[in-house]
């Protein structure tokens, strides 16, 4: 809770898959993400 | 009154010009403990929009061997970074015990286990490859290997691949 989630909480937690948040945002899903939600990079490894 | 409209600034994600970077993971071990690093590595590298290819040769074929890939072993015997008293390392049921703490841990902590992050790297663009002598010698064809295994590979092959990488060696 109030850390910006994962690529990994991104699918297990919010549902969207891996294959999909590539196609969406390529190369730099995460940090595109958190750009677009107006929150800081995640920081965690998986 | 007058107000400016500034465009906001967006991060340079993409850097277009920069060389772009490849990195090849070489995971050459079959325990629990050390097919991660390999692993959260690609994983880590592919979310930074890094080309990424993985060799797996000799005991690394445990983590892409689909009779083994999901049961990976860890064991204290010989790691004196688990503190633990080396008599007690090697009795009977320690390295079931210590696997079984370890996977604990490693789902505690959300991470996946090794079939499920094989899964979530090839759908993040990862690329596997197996090592040709490893399979020679251990008569695994690739029909015995996980499905997304892209091809069995020699050394050869593997430099080409690694043309202009980073390679890291676990």
């Amino acid at each position: 809770m109030g850390e910006t989630p994962t690529l990994r909480r991104m699918a297990t937690a919010g549902g969207v898959t891996t294959k999909d948040m590539f196609e969406l945002f390529p190369k730099k899903p995460a940090k595109k993400l958190a750009y677009v939600a107006g929150l800081p990079k995640p920081v965690g490894c998986v | 009154m007058t107000t400016l409209l500034q465009e906001a600034p967006v991060p340079a994600f993409d850097q277009d010009g920069a060389k772009a970077r490849k990195l090849c993971i070489i995971c050459s071990k079959g325990s629990l403990d050390m097919a991660y690093p390999g692993l959260v590595l690609a994983n880590a590298a592919l979310g930074e929009g890094v080309e990424t290819h993985l060799f797996f040769t000799f005991w690394g074929f445990d983590i892409i061997n689909k009779e083994t890939m999901a049961h990976l072993k860890f064991t204290p015997v010989g790691n004196p970074a688990t503190h633990m008293p080396p008599s007690l390392m090697g009795l009977p049921g320690m390295t079931a015990f210590a696997t079984h703490m370890m996977k604990k841990q490693i789902e505690g902590i959300d991470v996946p286990d090794v079939p499920e992050f094989l899964e979530m790297i090839t759908d993040a663009g990862g690329h596997l490859w197996a090592c040709r002598m490893s399979a020679d010698m251990m008569h695994i064809g690739q029909d015995q290997l996980y499905s997304r295994v892209e091809g069995i590979i020699s050394a050869a092959d593997f430099i080409e691949i690694s043309e202009g990488a980073q390679i890291i060696f676990v």
